[in-house]
């Protein structure tokens, strides 16, 4: 007995620690098998990257597979990739010649940048709202709240993006139509001189986020709202902001929670109708035309770095479940 | 109660207030700061552009990379606005032997590249020798074929690197001394000059290339022979040219020239309307509120481009040519380029543009052109009177707005004055590359985009039986023999006759392809430009005369 | 077999009936509460109407008023008139039959798109929150593997991998479910594919969080049997975390099937969506607005609609919600 005691504490003191490190190793077996799904399903997709308009002559086919490495069977391929993958090596794009690596490194640091700026927009102001809309149900808040909320989403991005253009940046003139130099790596040097160009990015990208979270959090807080422990807490006299904020909001963030992980993981990895339509150089622009232009080494780079990405942002958010709620356990 | 809710607002509201705080901020450092790209002073003109897809002129064939190489590279010698080859590195017209199988070209003096390093005879057998290569794997390669030894060195992909080399010293280019290039030919060919002009023979820097397999450096890496040279990059978003000090040609005009990338022409002409960018291809659905909003700076002319209905005239019902002639004529070309494309198209029965074929428009319209009875006539005469029994026919088409449209139209037309339900297959621009290039389709709406500027371009490879992009399956004896009997000929109008005629049979009975239009350039350009306009040429890609950049001139301030 | 089944059957089919009076009090009083939220009961009013007016067209030349796919070269692009109520196309159709052929074409999607989301992540999630550890384990991994596919490439795949080949049901030729034609389905299950996962881990979020409330422990404590516990605790207390997901499940499919269109991965004709339908409205926007307006503004009602119904089957299903 003594001697077993040191060994249950360890274990209960982490198992968060033996958690992450479980979920970190479940990883390897999942980007393997998204892998090779990718493969499979981007093998079965009709039309290669060499077919292009203008047919090329048999002779040049056969060179430019060779030179890819496309003139493997389909299997040499798969293992030839993977033990690339094993090395961190993506390969070269067929498309433009270029290390995959450096692309997807490029491009992120600018979808990023896009990502993180309108999930403070769409959280902020979500969970402002959610709140505000929560805490007055039924009234003129509420149905005020809520509507700014759904009209904002109300369209999609194709629509919403153009239009914002056309009215702010074509007929006010307030802002830029195209937002090619997006980012904010000057402004921490003090050069603001791109504001112009991130104002309607981030807006037309983050309403839909926006009324999302607000909705989740309004739902969400109505539920706690009722609960007993809300009611004891209000009971005790506690001042409401103290309600609020430290019984209610915090058990209410769970169901947040789970949107917010998949939101921002969506946000960051970059929007292709936003990026497109304000020409901004991300890698949500890719990673379709990779699949629509069947240049297979880099719809594999961005899919398995996509599956990285959003893999750890969902481990992430269920480590963030235990600080949020407590009484979940590993 | 009521009070936390007043909090919840005002927080809210401090929220918003730090954000416009934030944004008057920053208005405040922009004054102070330097100006965004668009509102940069004179001397520097922003064009919208397309992302190149790769920087390499012996590898490529997509049109926005051509264009870039135009920029920063040239030739022996460059086209004129008229189509003509002119000297660009070299230094008069070349010499040719009396069996016209050797050209002899001269270099200018002291050319050198953008780095001062000189330009010799040498880098521009390594150029060649490189679109030569077989794992360089060119596209444009077929198109010098002619050259001795090219195609024996691009067809060894499989041998021992020692067998390459062996092959590439037996390409049929060599330096007879630094200024000095020799280039021998199979075959007498009167169009080889203009190849001399095109991007597959631009030369390539022997001090920066180890060998002909070595790797092509990149925009900022490179260097250059051509009027501007990149100095900014960044991909998919910008590329900004500075002259290039070393250029020979016709002094520069601008100090700079920006290229923005952007991949919805809808969104570049909301650019041009902000002032953005100077000058950009016109989005051509909004082509009739461009014409009333820049009635002045909408420049609309001619491309080289031909689309029509593509028949594999090997898969029934369109095999019997009378069918393929009542789709044809079954077509309202006018009335479909009018409702479909904003008239930002010329309707035509023509292969081969006007410009190239030395006729007038309309040639073919009593073959191929509109005419509801003959149309019901040829598909009872091909046995199916009214439409009746007539097998399913599928027509593939790229996805994309556009098409949505054409196909819809071709459709109601078709069922309108022939009685027959066709079916529309839509599918990305990769599917119906592989399903083209396959054979596998019965009608497809496709056609040419040209590559150098002769007739022959419209014919060879294309429409001989089993040419190396004959996907149409086109047989025609006659045409075969007209396209032998045109294609060494030195009698350049006997050649532009020969091709007359082979147009003639190719569109007799809409072999492999009925036309339906002539693409039509669309751009904009502001009026503070000049240069631009007065050297378009039909095959620009991004702005009007693409391929003089060196001409191009700006008043603004 | 039967025989043997009798005696065991019996006395919970007598617990089954107790129950489901007391369930059918339970939704009644639901209902209720629902007909109370007038914002609801008016979104749903609304979304009958459209739904009725779109199936009724469908069926109805009287309600279409024009074939949707016969173009008029010689009316084209015009604005709303007696003629044509909202106006015609490029091709000269008139908006209005398009716009509810449209509308009864995304409203399948969306719909579609929820209930395979529905009966996935509703099974998985609560599987992986109750069935014990392993399966917890292994269930969450086909959730992470399905979740960390980036969506739009695994809609474009599986759709490029799916489409125009001769699969039964989702196939190409005349629909196998009257009314859900092969592009139809294929466009439902690659949406659907990517979405299950959200719903799944917010049942299993929701799941977990109430399998430790105090009312649980004290039915598990009388001795209720884990099923009973799901059934009348568990589920109904994570349905309106379902609902409000649910409901913006919907829309978001539609927008998700319009950006397929943007990407030129659309319904190919003679289909229309509303996607569609915005799509060849946008080439317009500059030049015949109204095409873009018609479709924007049904999509804009519909995520209107289904988020205030949406809200108030959530706030009647919720069996604590008080005044």
């Amino acid at each position: 007995m003594p001697r077993e005691l040191p060994r249950r504490r360890f274990r209960e003191e982490t198992p968060m620690v033996a958690y992450t490190v479980r979920r970190v190793l479940a990883m390897i077996p999942l980007i393997v098998a998204i892998a090779t799904i990718t493969f499979i399903l981007m093998h079965a997709v009709e039309g290669g990257p060499f077919d292009s308009d203008k047919p090329l002559p048999p002779a040049t086919l056969e060179n430019l597979k060779k030179r890819y490495g496309l003139d493997d069977p389909l299997p040499v391929q798969y293992f030839n990739y993977l033990k690339n993958l094993a090395r961190f090596d993506f390969g070269i794009s067929i498309a433009n010649n270029r290390n995959i690596t450096d692309i997807i490194r490029e491009r992120m640091g600018v979808s990023i940048q896009l990502g993180i700026a309108t999930f403070l927009f769409a959280t902020v102001l979500g969970l402002g709202l959610g709140v505000f809309s929560s805490l007055n149900q039924n009234g003129i808040g509420d149905y005020a709240g809520v509507f700014i909320a759904t009209v904002g989403a109300a369209m999609p991005s194709i629509v919403l993006a153009p239009i914002v253009t056309i009215v702010f940046a074509v007929k006010l003139g307030w802002f830029n139509v195209l937002s090619s130099d997006y980012g904010f790596t000057d402004w921490l040097r003090g050069d603001f001189s791109n504001w112009r160009q991130v104002v309607l990015p981030t807006i037309a990208l983050g309403f839909l986020p926006m009324a999302f979270i607000a909705r989740i959090t309004r739902a969400s807080m109505l539920e706690v709202l009722r609960q007993d422990y809300v009611r004891t807490a209000r009971a005790k006299g506690l001042a409401e902001f103290a309600v609020v904020i430290r019984h209610a909001a915090r058990n209410a963030m769970i169901p947040v929670l789970t949107v917010l992980g998949p939101i921002f993981a969506g946000l960051i990895t970059g929007s292709l109708v936003i990026e497109t339509l304000f020409a901004i150089p991300g890698l949500g622009r890719e990673f379709v035309r990779s699949v629509l232009i069947r240049d297979y080494g880099l719809i594999m780079g961005v899919t398995v770095f996509y599956a990285v990405v959003i893999a750890f942002m969902n481990l992430v958010v269920d480590l963030l479940y235990g600080f949020a709620d407590p009484r979940i356990r590993y | 109660m009521t009070k936390s809710y007043w909090r919840m607002l005002l927080s809210l509201l401090a929220v918003f207030v730090v954000v416009v705080a934030a944004a008057c901020g920053d208005d405040d450092d922009d004054t102070g700061g330097k100006a965004s790209g668009a509102a940069k002073p004179s001397g520097t003109i922003t064009i919208g552009a397309t992302q190149f897809e790769t920087w390499d002129p012996h590898f490529s064939d997509f049109a926005q990379d051509i264009t870039h190489f135009v920029y920063v590279w040239r030739g022996l010698y460059h086209l004129d606005v008229n189509d003509k080859p002119q000297p660009a590195m070299a230094d008069g017209q070349p010499q040719v032997s009396g069996d016209g199988k050797t050209y002899t070209i001269k270099l200018k003096k002291d050319l050198k590249w953008s780095d001062g390093q000189p330009l010799t005879a040498e880098d521009f057998v390594l150029g060649i020798q490189r679109t030569c290569n077989p794992d360089v794997a060119g596209h444009y390669q077929y198109i010098l074929t002619n050259i001795v030894g090219c195609d024996d060195y691009y067809n060894a992909a499989n041998k021992t690197p020692a067998e390459k080399e062996e092959l590439r010293k037996r390409v049929g280019v060599r330096a007879v001394d630094a200024q000095t290039l020799e280039v021998k030919i199979q075959e007498p060919q009167p169009t080889f000059p203009i190849l001399l002009a095109l991007w597959p023979t631009f030369p390539a820097p022997k001090h920066k290339l180890a060998n002909v397999d070595a790797p092509w450096p990149g925009p900022l890496e490179n260097v250059y022979n051509g009027p501007f040279m990149p100095s900014a990059y960044t991909e998919k978003a910008t590329m900004e040219l500075k002259p290039n000090p070393n250029w020979v040609g016709t002094p520069v005009g601008v100090e700079k020239v920006v290229l923005k990338y952007v991949d919805d022409p809808a969104v570049l002409n909301n650019a041009y309307r902000t002032g953005e960018v100077d000058a950009t291809v016109a989005n051509k659905p909004e082509l009739d509120k461009l014409k009333t909003e820049f009635p002045k700076e909408l420049q609309l002319y001619p491309a080289t481009r031909t689309i029509g209905l593509e028949f594999n005239v090997t898969k029934s019902p369109v095999d019997k040519p009378e069918v393929r002639l009542a789709l044809s004529q079954a077509t309202d070309r006018a009335t479909l380029v009018k409702v479909v494309f904003k008239d930002a198209n010329t309707p035509t029965t023509s292969w081969v543009p006007p410009a190239r074929n030395g006729l007038k428009g309309g040639e073919y319209d009593s073959i191929l052109g509109f005419n509801p009875t003959k149309a019901k006539e040829n598909l009872a005469k091909a046995g199916y009177p009214n439409g009746q029994g007539f097998p399913q026919l599928t027509l593939l088409l790229v996805d994309s707005q556009t098409n949505k449209l054409l196909g819809e139209f071709l459709q109601a037309e078709w069922k309108k004055h022939l009685g027959i339900d066709i079916k529309l297959e839509f599918v990305d621009s990769k599917t119906r590359s592989s399903r083209f290039n396959s054979s596998d389709f019965q009608v497809v709406t496709g056609g040419w985009q040209e590559d150098y500027p002769d007739p022959e371009n419209w014919f060879l490879g294309l429409w001989e039986t089993g040419g190396s992009i004959n996907k149409t399956k086109t047989s025609v004896k006659a045409l075969d023999d007209l396209i032998a009997k045109a294609k060494f000929n030195t009698n350049d109008e006997q050649r532009r006759q020969l091709y007359r005629e082979a147009e003639k049979a190719l569109l007799q009975e809409a072999n492999g392809i009925a036309p339906l239009w002539h693409t039509l350039a669309a751009f904009l350009v502001k009026p503070h430009i000049s240069g631009m306009v007065e050297n378009k040429r039909p095959g620009d890609t991004f702005v009007p005369g693409d391929w003089y950049i060196e001409l191009w001139k700006t008043s603004k301030k | 077999m039967a025989a043997t089944d009798q005696p065991i059957a019996q006395p919970y089919d007598f617990l089954n009936q107790q129950l489901a009076t007391k369930q059918r009090g339970l939704w009644a009083q639901a209902w209720q509460r629902l007909l109370r939220n007038r914002l609801a009961v008016a979104a749903g009013f609304v979304l009958l109407v459209i739904l009725a007016v779109s199936l009724a067209a469908d069926f109805s030349r009287t309600v279409q008023r024009y074939d949707p796919t016969v173009p008029d070269f010689q009316a084209t692009e015009q604005n709303p008139s007696r003629a044509h109520w909202l106006g015609t196309d490029t091709l000269g159709r008139d908006l209005w039959a398009r716009l509810l052929q449209g509308t009864l074409f995304s409203l399948k999607i969306g719909l579609g798109t929820q209930v395979i989301v529905l009966l996935i992540g509703v099974t998985i999630g609560m599987a992986a929150a109750l069935a014990g550890r392993y399966s917890d384990t292994v269930l969450m991994w086909l959730t992470d593997l399905a979740y960390a596919f980036p969506d739009l490439l695994a809609i474009i795949l599986l759709r490029q991998v799916l489409l125009g080949r001769d699969w039964p049901i989702i196939g190409e030729g005349d629909p196998q479910i009257p009314g859900f034609n092969g592009v139809l389905l294929v466009t439902v299950i690659a949406i659907s594919f990517v979405s299950w996962t959200t719903v799944a881990r917010l049942v299993r979020g929701q799941m977990l969080s109430i399998k430790e409330q105090d009312y649980v422990a004290a039915a598990r404590a009388m001795g209720a049997s884990p099923w009973r516990i799901v059934r009348v605790h568990m589920l109904p207390n994570t349905l309106g975390a379902v609902i409000v997901s649910a409901t913006f499940g919907i829309p978001l499919a539609i927008f998700a099937e319009a950006t397929l269109g943007f990407i030129g991965l659309g319904v190919p004709p003679p289909n229309a969506s509303l996607g569609s339908l915005i799509g060849s409205g946008l080439d317009a926007i500059q030049v015949h607005p109204v095409q873009l307006i018609w479709p924007t503004l049904m999509v804009a009602t519909l995520m209107l609609c289904f988020t205030f119904l949406g809200d108030g089957l959530r706030d009647a299903l919720d069996p604590r919600t008080r005044r």
